[in-house]
């Protein structure tokens, strides 16, 4: 069973006492050094299995999973996989409530107690599809990618784009417009390639390439109404630090925004975003689409003054009647002020947040290991600076979950390079609780992953296409060109 | 049964010669090939293989090809499944009723195979699948009625699709012509079988296609990776299946048509055919050129820096990245401004080879950069060749620097990361549990006699590395650590192979912290040049501790350079191994 050595010896439903040990236990005042850190975490309802391993030298696991009337008995060698049909049947037991984990481990013949620790299960659903692009951490050569989407109410995972049958060109990574599995795009590279969009179940191929843009489009987010994306076009330059750990720089020496109306396929353009003295890009439009959210910030010469290149977040009117950008640009994030560079924004769905991420400088925030995600609330403008969520590495690249109680985001925390998706709860109040990974059936895989888990995006239902589909429309079809 | 009969005995010649061969002629395309896979033994490893067809012989051929760590093991693996296949070949052709005077053709298929395995990107999974096929061909043929060999073809037609792949067509092939010879089914039962048959050959891959969407479907009809590159179409392999499947028949149709009388004729006919042909396909197959810069990365890689000088003294290199591996070599024995002219140099591409997106390149390249201190770009190469593998295989060695290049960083976590990995192989599990007992231990990192030295020459500040100004990032990387004698000697190198004097005669000063007990010969060449251009008598006026043999030798030189209207063939033969004659006759 993907080479889990576990041994599940008994799951039972007993009460309370189910817990307790029968023998000789020591207890110890420490928590389990658990992989991956599921210590003291707020969960939605509707997770799968939080599996996890002890990383000390144990012999043998007991771990006993407490809800208020019923608990789950695992029992593994040095790892758990917990059962999902009874881990579900808790989950609805004790929603609202917390779960207590009781860890209990053989260490050199002798049994020991941990300090028991909590899962916060709230009613509040996190939405049940992720997807990522599948990619090694690499500099320039890329080799096998995917995108993949996984039901993470379970453990079921499926492709949905696989480089292997596009020539092996590069893909970009998958996003959602307003949290709908049937609204949702991502960019095919090389010769054939092209947009690929879904709305409704309908793939089109489109060539988002206009004659007087620097590039195709680049980071884009849709409309709430479905017609619209809006796009950064960047010419993107990589380079290599010299310097310790220090991996990748990547700038853009120019970049702009359009907006592409999906059902004329037209260009939006302004002018006063297609302005070289001013970089522009990370653009998402807000809950009800009436504003752009953008990152710009002057251009320097580079990659010389790479470090004084800080990006502001501004934004600027839309009015999606009328299909015309404003031309009024508002600052409402000076990174001069806040000495740092903004980038990756997104909006949450109920209009309250503007979640992003802050780096020292530049506009690639997944090799900095400062990046922090930072938390606005758009209506008072006031700024949380996530404590408990960022961790010692690059926290980036997130996604909202449609009822805007949940988020998930690329963190590099465990290793500084192999990014894994992390789940962070908002509560009523705006607070933001300790974010958890990923569960895996396997919680060792993580340790043996050679691939991260770029832009990880929620979605309440599923997206409508398969690999196949996208080999097809490669394939087949010609890229729809837009004037 | 006789031991000693003459078809083992030609089975057993045929093995040693493939064994000598492999071991003693071509064993450095044996270590090549071993350093792109990363075999663990792990149930997840496994279970990767076994999702598409084919994966089984892809799994066995990477299982083998890991023991090619040393040459000799690969070398008798290669044989030992060379022979087999011969053996199988003439079991079969000799079941259907071959002649054993016919016994030397059973020989092609294999010969065949091992011109194919000349090349580096021929994989063994490939003969592991024939050599499947040949189990199930010789299955095939124990049966007795053809309504049970039929049954028996329709069962294992998805069984050896899994195991085998595309290749598994042959086998319904072979049935089918073994029903057309022997008759042992009436006309409407064989066509009704050959449909079904013909049927699961078609449905087969497209049934993957539905499961397995990850792959085209071409991928799916092909199914083993026979070549490193999945894209082409292996078509020398499908004419050995070809062969493989049709050569009994044939033999059995020539044992028939055979007169008496001809045997000894026809057996010096084909041994000279055989023997001719194979001798004339291997030596056309065989690339020595890329055997030799094998064997140069492979010394490289191992750190056999006097093996690698000695090569050079036996046959100097000529190729851009042998010259790069001797020049390493040299610098690690601090002899490349003293010797570097003595052998051929290409320029500055012969130094540090500009990055280039395949998975030999940047492998070289990045051993020069991570022994002169460039940990980073080290590691970059490292992973950009893993990446560059087409057949989407993990590279050991790239997975060792990647560990190595971390732990000098202090970048732990990952690098326990990649030394988990390897402790799930055979050969490098010993090292990496040695290198992760360093972990996090500096005091143990700083002792060790490359980690420790290479943490010491690291960069102590961030610059962006261009490779475009290999010699600016030299500098700088000097600058910082001016104990960093290779350093010094790449930059110094740099200056003369670009035939950049004027940075040389710059540079040269920064050597002092070294402390040389005399400037190296190619300086000292360099030196008196530069000096000579500007003054009358360089050799009286010359401020810089040059020998008298340079002295003298400049002399002669200058004497011939001026004297002679074609004076590049004298100077040849008394001055290549000087920087006068790379400066002014080398483009």
């Amino acid at each position: 069973m993907n080479g889990i050595k576990i041994h599940i010896v008994a799951v039972v439903f007993l009460f309370l006492a189910a817990c307790r040990e029968s023998g000789q236990v020591r207890v110890r005042d420490g928590y389990p050094s658990i992989y991956p850190d599921y210590l003291d975490v707020t969960i939605p309802m509707n997770i799968a299995p939080l599996n996890f391993m002890v990383r000390d030298s144990v012999e043998q696991l007991r771990v006993c999973i407490k809800g208020a009337d019923d608990s789950i008995v695992v029992v593994g060698d040095y790892k758990i996989q917990i059962p999902e049909k009874h881990w579900k049947a808790l989950l609805h037991a004790v929603s609202g409530g917390d779960l207590t984990v009781v860890v209990t481990a053989k260490m050199c013949g002798e049994w020991v107690q941990y300090k028991p620790f909590n899962w916060h299960v709230t009613n509040d659903k996190i939405d049940p599809f992720l997807s990522y692009r599948l990619i090694e951490p690499g500099y320039e050569v890329w080799n096998k990618l995917q995108i993949v989407e996984r039901n993470i109410e379970t453990f079921a995972e499926r492709t949905l784009a696989d480089n292997n049958l596009t020539d092996g060109c590069c893909m970009n990574c998958h996003i959602h417009g307003n949290q709908d599995g049937a609204l949702s795009m991502f960019h095919l590279r090389g010769g054939k390639g092209g947009t690929i969009l879904n709305r409704n179940g309908r793939l089109r191929k489109i060539n988002t390439k206009i004659d007087g843009m620097i590039s195709n489009a680049v980071y884009g987010n849709f409309h709430p109404s479905g017609r619209f994306g809006v796009f950064s076009t960047n010419i993107i330059i990589p380079e290599l630090h010299a310097y310790r750990n220090k991996r990748l720089e990547v700038y853009d020496t120019a970049s702009d925004l359009v907006v592409l109306d999906f059902d004329e396929n037209r260009a939006i353009l302004q002018p006063l975003l297609c302005d070289s003295t001013t970089l522009e890009t990370f653009p998402v439009f807000s809950a009800d689409g009436k504003w752009i959210y953008f990152c710009s910030a002057p251009a320097v010469p580079l990659p010389d003054s790479i470090k004084s290149l800080k990006y502001h977040i501004c934004r600027v009117a839309f009015d999606a009647d009328k299909k015309e950008i404003g031309t009024t640009v508002d600052t409402i994030w000076n990174a001069l002020e806040m000495n740092g560079s903004a980038c990756h924004l997104k909006t949450s769905p109920d209009g309250k947040f503007l979640l992003y991420t802050v780096a020292d400088y530049g506009t690639f925030p997944i090799w900095h290991q400062e990046a922090d995600l930072r938390l606005m609330n758009l209506e008072t403008r006031t700024i949380d600076n996530l404590p408990i969520v960022n961790g010692p590495n690059s926290d980036s690249y997130h996604s909202w979950s449609s009822n805007s109680r949940w988020f998930v985001f690329a963190s590099k925390r465990d290793d500084g390079i192999y990014g894994k998706p992390y789940f962070c709860y908002i509560d009523s109040s705006g607070k933001a609780h300790k974010p958890f990974v990923l569960p895996q059936r396997d919680p060792e895989m993580y340790d043996f992953m050679l691939k991260s888990f770029n832009i990880p995006e929620l979605s309440s239902g599923p997206a409508p296409f398969d690999a196949s589909d996208v080999e097809r429309i490669y394939k087949q079809k010609e890229a729809e060109p837009f004037r | 049964m006789k031991i000693f009969s003459i078809d083992k005995m030609m089975a057993a010649v045929f093995g040693l010669m493939v064994f000598a061969f492999f071991a003693f002629l071509y064993p450095f395309h044996l270590n090549y090939q071993e350093q792109y896979q990363l075999f663990l033994f792990s149930a997840d490893y496994v279970s990767s293989y076994f999702v598409k067809p084919g994966g089984l012989s892809d799994y066995l051929g990477n299982f083998l090809t890991q023991f090619y760590f040393y040459s000799w093991v690969g070398a008798l693996l290669i044989a030992v499944l060379l022979t087999l296949l011969q053996v199988m070949v003439w079991q079969v052709s000799r079941k259907l009723g071959a002649k054993p005077v016919f016994l030397p053709f059973t020989f092609v298929p294999s010969v065949l195979f091992w011109s194919l395995l000349c090349d580096e990107n021929y994989l063994l999974g490939g003969v592991i699948a024939m050599l499947i096929l040949g189990v199930f061909i010789l299955l095939c043929i124990q049966f007795r009625t053809g309504w049970e060999r039929m049954v028996f073809l329709l069962i294992s037609l998805p069984v050896l699709y899994w195991l085998i792949g595309g290749a598994f067509v042959l086998l319904a092939l072979f049935v089918i012509g073994y029903e057309l010879i022997f008759r042992q089914l009436k006309t409407g039962q064989l066509l009704t079988l050959g449909v079904a048959a013909l049927l699961l050959v078609v449905v087969l891959p497209l049934l993957a296609k539905r499961i397995i969407q990850q792959y085209p479907l071409s991928r799916l009809c092909i199914g083993v990776n026979y070549y490193r590159f999945p894209v082409n179409v292996p078509v020398a392999i499908g004419i050995i299946g070809l062969l493989i499947a049709s050569l009994p028949y044939l033999l059995r149709w020539l044992s028939a048509k055979l007169r008496s009388g001809k045997a000894v004729f026809l057996i010096v006919f084909q041994l000279a055919v055989v023997a001719g042909g194979g001798l004339m396909l291997i030596r056309n197959s065989a690339d020595m050129a890329k055997e030799e810069v094998m064997a140069y990365d492979f010394n490289v890689r191992m750190r056999k820096w006097d093996r690698v000088i000695a090569m050079a003294e036996k046959k100097k290199p000529s190729t851009p990245l042998s010259v790069t591996c001797l020049n390493l070599a040299l610098a690690k024995m601090d002899l490349l401004g003293e010797r570097m002219f003595a052998y051929y140099q290409n320029g500055v591409g012969g130094l540090i080879p500009d990055f280039v997106r395949d998975y030999t390149i940047p492998m070289i390249a990045g051993e020069v950069y991570y022994h002169l201190g460039f940990v980073n770009t080290a590691q970059r190469l490292a992973f950009e060749a893993m990446e560059a593998l087409p057949d989407y295989q993990k590279s050991a060695r790239s997975v060792m620097r990647l560990a190595e290049t971390n732990i000098i960083n202090g970048d732990y976590a990952v690098a326990t990361k990649y030394l988990h990995l390897l402790q799930q192989t055979f050969y490098y599990r010993e090292w990496a549990t040695k290198a992760l007992q360093t972990i996090n231990d500096e005091k143990l990192i700083d002792q060790h006699p490359e980690w420790g030295w290479l943490r010491k020459c690291r960069t102590r500040e961030d610059f962006l590395f261009s490779e475009k100004e290999k010699d600016m990032m030299l500098g700088i990387l000097f600058r910082q650590n001016p104990e960093n004698r290779m350093a010094f000697e790449y930059l110094m190198a740099y200056c003369l192979l670009s035939k950049d004097l004027q940075h040389f005669v710059e540079y040269f000063p920064l050597g002092k912290s070294l402390n040389y007990k005399a400037i190296p010969k190619s300086y000292q060449e360099a030196l008196i040049y530069v000096w000579g251009l500007t003054h009358p008598d360089p050799i009286q006026t010359i401020p810089y501790a040059i020998g008298n043999g340079v002295k003298n030798r400049v002399r002669q030189y200058q004497r011939i350079y001026t004297g002679q209207m074609n004076a590049e063939p004298a100077l040849r033969d008394q001055f290549a191994d000087t920087y006068w004659y790379y400066l002014h006759f080398r483009n």
